[in-house]
């Protein structure tokens, strides 16, 4: 008895949240459990962006450590707040040892100069790639071989809160004055750009949104889950007149659905709730290049359903609810236009 | 000695690469497109789940003559779940049955759910905010064995 207490208590003594510390997480681990689905074993980018090695150089460990952190609000990485620093830490040290590469070395200057002139300076010089705002171009963020891509990687949205929120005004000096090996950002040092108007953009860039700005506006704006509309009509009225409401919106209709059906015995599967499933291809397919994992919010679907008490009510998925679960703001967009469709569709059908 | 086992398999968790529930949860696998759609079908009915049906995404698509790969989408649920929570919270009936889209990435898949426990903060039903962490644990469970049994 003694003995086993004195092996309990060494076993304890032995994992305890100290020594566990001492251990450390493992990096490999952990990249190969968060990271690794969406940028690929290899770092060759998937979901997400291609992680190219060589320039891993010109990042600094902090960029790293806030950009696992912060993520890109609206552009699609997630932000891991549910890691704990050390976990954070132990990724960035094996992305490091992964890549071969040194942190860039901060400097620790900040820009100083004038907003207006970097603004200008911006849109003359930037925005033609990284778009208005530095909001970002073309379709989705990562590359995806289930769809097109006409670049590997395409230039950074630099006005994200996320991307702002990590890096640092020597990194972006350093960028734009010496540009990036193998991707089209110029040295615009060598391109007409005094040290001053450089410091202008930057200035320009940190007057931008920031990162608690965004999320406060998250916070506050919850798409409901659901868009409900009652129907005047019966059950069968109410479904004959969502059929004809979606054929004349061009949408392509699937076989009729019960919600239980393949759940129950089909004598068994209440018959008043009934699925009506829809699609364009063409909308569809620009939808899955600017998010292929949309899947999981599809097909598009109205439910008509007769409650207890004898109400028919028209049931959709929020398209604005599903487009937030995946961090693309692109995605929002058309989400919007679709709930406005399938609003349009549900007062048609109720008229 | 249940102690002991207890005490090795929480650090045995603690120190492994633990899998985070962010709100779009999600598994590479690298077996063929067939092996893991019949590995995610069996990963949920060995956890008490009914496949319901399975839609075909890729079809349509082709059919429109856009270039796609292989996609699914698994629709699954527990019958009496199913029925519960549809007549309990019918706002609840588009999220119903649950789903799994089943995406191949040339000789990869990646499978992706919805974290349930998304919905949560906007249901005020304790029991379906229950329900909603139930679901999220099997599917995070699904995933991890899909994701291993490839690897």
């Amino acid at each position: 008895m003694a003995i086993r207490s004195l092996l309990l208590l060494v076993t304890i003594i032995g994992l305890s949240p100290v020594n566990l510390h001492a251990l450390g997480p493992d990096g490999q681990a952990l990249f190969e459990s968060n990271c690794v689905v969406c940028h690929r074993k290899g770092g060759e980018g998937s979901i997400g962006l291609p992680l190219q090695k060589a320039k891993f150089s010109a990042l600094s460990d902090e960029y790293l450590r806030n950009t696992i952190r912060n993520g890109r609000p609206g552009r699609v990485m997630p932000a891991f707040d549910r890691l704990s620093d050390s976990q954070v830490d132990a990724i960035v040290a094996y992305l490091r040892q992964w890549s071969e590469t040194t942190s860039f070395v901060e400097a620790g200057v900040a820009a100083k100069g004038d907003a207006g002139n970097g603004g200008r300076l911006f849109t003359g010089h930037c925005a033609n790639c990284h778009g208005e705002a530095g909001k970002g171009l073309g379709k989705g963020t990562g590359q995806s071989y289930s769809r097109e891509r006409e670049f590997k990687v395409i230039p950074p949205a630099v006005g994200n809160s996320g991307f702002l929120a990590s890096v640092s005004d020597d990194m972006l000096r350093e960028v734009i004055t010496n540009g990036r090996k193998g991707t089209l950002m110029g040295a615009y040092g060598k391109l007409g750009l005094s040290s001053q108007d450089i410091d202008d953009i930057i200035v320009y860039l940190r007057s931008l949104p920031t990162l608690a700005q965004i999320q406060e506006e998250e916070a506050y704006e919850q798409p409901a889950p659901t868009i409900v509309w009652d129907s005047p009509y019966d059950f069968d009225t109410t479904v004959t007149n969502l059929k004809q409401a979606l054929t004349g919106s061009n949408f392509r209709i699937f076989p009729d659905r019960y919600l239980e059906q393949g759940l129950f015995p089909d004598w068994e599967v209440n018959k008043k709730q009934l699925t009506i499933r829809y699609c364009n291809f063409n909308n569809l397919y620009e939808m899955l290049k600017t998010e292929p994992r949309l899947g999981i919010g599809l097909p598009c679907r109205i439910t008509v359903v007769e409650q207890e008490g004898g109400q028919v009510q028209l049931i959709a998925m929020n398209m604005a609810l599903i487009a937030r679960l995946f961090n693309n703001e692109q995605l929002e967009s058309y989400a919007a236009q679709m709930n406005t469709r399938q609003l349009e569709i549900m007062e048609e059908v109720t008229f | 000695m249940n102690r002991l086992l207890f005490i090795f398999l929480t650090a045995a968790l603690l120190i492994s690469g633990h899998v985070h529930a962010e709100k779009v949860m999600m598994a590479r696998s690298y077996q063929s497109f067939e092996v893991t759609l019949e590995a995610v079908k069996k990963a949920l009915e060995s956890r008490g789940y009914t496949v319901a049906h399975e839609q075909r995404c890729d079809g349509g698509l082709k059919g429109f003559g856009y270039e796609t790969d292989l996609y699914r989408v698994v629709f699954f649920g527990k019958p009496d779940e199913v029925r519960h929570w549809s007549n309990a919270h019918p706002e609840m009936i588009p999220y119903l049955p649950l789903k799994l889209a089943v995406i191949a990435e040339a000789d990869q898949v990646l499978v992706v759910g919805f974290n349930p426990e998304e919905l949560a903060q906007l249901f005020t039903d304790k029991k379906l905010k229950i329900q909603f962490s139930r679901w999220k644990n099997d599917i995070e469970s699904v995933l991890a064995e899909v994701s291993q049994s490839s690897s």
